[in-house]
């Protein structure tokens, strides 16, 4: 027993350093920001002067004019944003593990392509398909759409990240930045998946085939919980 | 002049009293019941000159005209201590007339006063200069102007505090940390008019550089657009190294020559010229506003085009009417030049845009002139393939920008921060660092010939035009200003919705608290 206490006691020495770390980076500066927020300080010099919810009423009102409308776009462009990034990473990572998972040949590279774009910064994806996407116009076409036009299929070129446009209050423009974001990050949920159906063990999968169900079935019987 | 006057000492018994002294003793009747009958002139400027005989009326006259200058003998320029001295040597002077003595009396008594200039190897210690210069023709102007310094103060060790990124955004954002914290660099780039003014001068962080100025006689150095730009308060804020202009369209010859063309100097000469171009397949203005401060550069072009220099600079302190037509007629010209550029320009940034004239793809782009070290890097030859005219309907007005050197309050090595301000504003200093960066130096009097062709006829546009100040450069408005009005022309570079704009343009002055 005294032994168990000495052993949790040794446990919570070596955690309470990252315990403090967390405590002032993360906590206290949310906590920090949050007294900002309710602050007068607007300029270089801080000004803790309480101003209640008069920032945010600056953010979502008719009060705060131009720059109010511009936060709206951004806030309805980050939830689009959000979400369809989320469902693609979450369905494709979903579809290429269980392709993977198929005792395929060469499955160590293909796992390995699809992890790749993981060991890149966000910054060189950005900018990288910053560049394939640019659109280019009249006679020095760019990335894309250079190859699009190369074979013929010119009716698909359009603006891209450029393009103003929008679906109510989905703009277009998100869709290439939702490529490349989830381009980077469906290996990782690729890899989440691919662990998850290597648990399930074989046993139960030939069970589920021999109860009658097809290939598809299996997948989806035997592997949710 | 000399002149008797009362003061006030600490602890006097009956303060009140001598105030109200004080008060009779400066005004007209005061001075004019005394000053007859002393037989000296009144200090005020405003005395009844019929009191007065010929002489002293002639007096009068000149000292409201002439250059005022203190006596010696009669204690008004120096102390009485140093008056002291002066007098023993002249006293000896009187009886031997010899002048090397005399004057190694007075060098000595200058010193023993406190007054001598110290002798400039004196400076040693730290210099710490921070800015975003960290490469190319900057970066090299900048080691220049150090060369400079350390020329004048070897014992000065400098050190080069840069922050590289984001056109100084990271920089400044390095600099607010520091400041906040009371740890500020000796001297810091800032550009000069308001993003000096409003950010530190305003929050009390900063040191007024006015008597570096007058020491060095340096008033009519400088054009009075430029000395007003920099002034807040009475004073003068920060030491100007360069000047850039933004108000300059640069075209392709070659383009210009094929399509039987002279470059546009009016906005109908320019719009005339757009359709020309775009029946023949050539894009007529090169944008590349993938960051939004290269539409709001062409939008004060725009601006101040529209409705000239005087009305533009009104802008800026409320005299002229944001809801007004003008404004609405600037943001009109702005949608409708929009109709002439490329289709891509919200991925391209300036320089690429800039390719696009170099290329033939585009004819003109309106940009400000370290445009022109962009074409010299890549080969290019001023007035040959590329020329340069102010932007339309800017003959005459020239839209400055101009790096400066500030003093914050607390700099830990004050006297070595005054010594390179004192190099950053001298001819010298600027004629070092201006030819690297590609800009002009900010004084009148730089050496032409370190210029090229370009500079120099920057250089005579700059000592003759209206000069106005950069709204997308920090001089013309504070900097939360500029990013309401980069919201709104975030918004009207999509949707070209004029009064949408101008609602906005109109919000944004009132938020600034300047309308």
């Amino acid at each position: 027993m005294a032994y168990a206490r000495r052993e949790r006691w040794i446990a919570f020495l070596m955690i309470l350093p990252s315990i403090i770390l967390i405590a002032i980076f993360v906590y206290g500066f949310i906590a920090w920001n949050a007294t900002v927020s309710v602050s007068k300080w607007d300029g270089v010099e801080p000004d803790y002067t309480w101003v209640g919810l008069d920032n945010f009423k600056q953010l979502f009102t008719k009060e705060g004019g131009i720059s109010a409308k511009r936060f709206t776009i951004d806030m309805w462009n980050t939830l689009f944003f959000t979400l369809f990034f989320l469902v693609t990473c979450v369905l494709l990572g979903l579809l290429l593990a269980i392709l993977l998972d198929q005792n395929i040949k060469g499955e160590g590279i293909f796992r390995t392509i699809y992890l790749f774009p993981m060991s890149l910064s966000f910054v060189v994806t950005g900018v990288v398909w910053q560049w394939i996407f640019a659109p280019g116009a009249g006679s020095r076409l760019r990335g894309v759409n250079a190859l699009l036009s190369a074979v013929g299929l010119d009716a698909l070129r359009w603006g891209w990240y450029t393009d103003t446009s929008s679906f109510g209050t989905f703009h277009k423009a998100l869709i290439p930045v939702i490529i490349a974001a989830s381009w980077q990050l469906i290996g990782y949920t690729m890899a989440m998946y691919l662990a998850g159906l290597r648990a399930i063990p074989d046993e139960l999968r030939e069970a589920a085939r021999v109860d009658g169900a097809n290939e598809i079935g299996c997948i989806g019987i035997s592997s949710c919980p | 002049m000399l002149s008797d006057s009362f003061g006030l000492p600490k602890g006097a018994p009956h303060p009140e009293n001598a105030a109200a002294w004080l008060e009779v003793c400066g005004s007209k009747a005061g001075q004019d019941a005394f000053n007859p009958l002393k037989g000296s002139i009144p200090a005020r400027t405003d005395g009844d000159r019929s009191l007065y005989d010929a002489y002293l009326q002639s007096a009068m006259d000149d000292f409201s005209s002439n250059k005022i200058a203190p006596s010696l003998a009669h204690g008004a320029a120096a102390s009485e201590g140093w008056v002291t001295t002066i007098s023993d040597v002249m006293t000896l002077f009187v009886a031997d007339l010899d002048v090397a003595a005399a004057q190694a009396g007075l060098e000595q008594a200058a010193e023993s006063a406190g007054m001598e200039a110290p002798p400039e190897e004196a400076l040693s210690g730290d210099l710490e200069i921070f800015s975003w210069w960290t490469a190319g023709g900057e970066a090299d102007g900048l080691n220049a102007m150090y060369g400079v310094f350390s020329e004048k103060y070897p014992d000065v060790e400098i050190v080069n505090a840069t922050v590289a990124g984001g056109a100084g955004s990271n920089a400044k954002a390095v600099l607010a940390t520091r400041m906040q914290s009371g740890d500020p660099p000796d001297s810091f780039q800032v550009h000069a008019g308001h993003e000096l003014i409003d950010s530190w001068v305003k929050a009390d962080k900063m040191e007024p550089v006015t008597s570096i100025f007058e020491n060095n006689d340096w008033l009519g150095s400088y054009p009075p657009g430029v000395i007003d730009i920099l002034s807040y308060d009475g004073e003068i804020w920060s030491v100007p190294v360069n000047i850039h202009r933004s108000n300059v369209l640069w075209y392709n010859k070659q383009v210009f020559a094929d399509n039987g063309l002279s470059a546009p100097a009016t906005f109908d000469e320019f719009f005339a010229a757009a359709d020309t171009l775009q029946a023949a397949g050539v894009t007529p203005l090169a944008l590349g506003d993938n960051g939004i401060w290269t539409f709001i550069h062409l939008f004060e072009t725009v601006l101040l085009g529209t409705m000239g220099a005087a009305k533009y600079r009104g802008l800026w302190d409320g005299s002229t009417d944001w809801a007004g037509t003008e404004v609405k007629q600037a943001l009109e010209n702005l949608a409708k030049m929009m109709d002439y550029v490329n289709a891509d320009h919200a991925a391209l940034s300036w320089d690429q845009a800039a390719q696009l004239v170099a290329d033939g793809d585009a004819a003109t782009t309106i940009m400000g002139d370290w445009t022109e070290g962009y074409f010299l890097s890549i080969g290019l030859t001023p007035d040959v393939e590329f020329g340069w005219m102010p932007s339309p309907s800017t003959d005459g007005m020239f839209i400055m920008l101009s790096d400066s050197f500030g003093l914050p309050k607390g700099a830990p090595h004050p006297e070595n921060a005054a010594a390179w301000l004192t190099v950053c504003g001298s001819k010298a200093g600027q004629d070092a660092f201006n030819p690297l960066k590609g800009s002009i130096p900010a004084r009148t009097d730089g050496d032409r010939s370190l210029y090229d062709a370009y500079l120099q006829s920057a250089m005579d546009d700059f000592s003759s035009n209206e000069i106005a100040p950069s709204l997308a450069h920090g001089a013309a408005a504070s900097e939360g200003w500029v990013t309401t009005i980069s919201d709104v022309m975030t918004l009207f570079v999509a949707d070209l919705d004029v009064a949408t704009a101008q609602e906005g343009l109109v919000q944004a002055c009132a938020d600034a608290g300047m309308c």
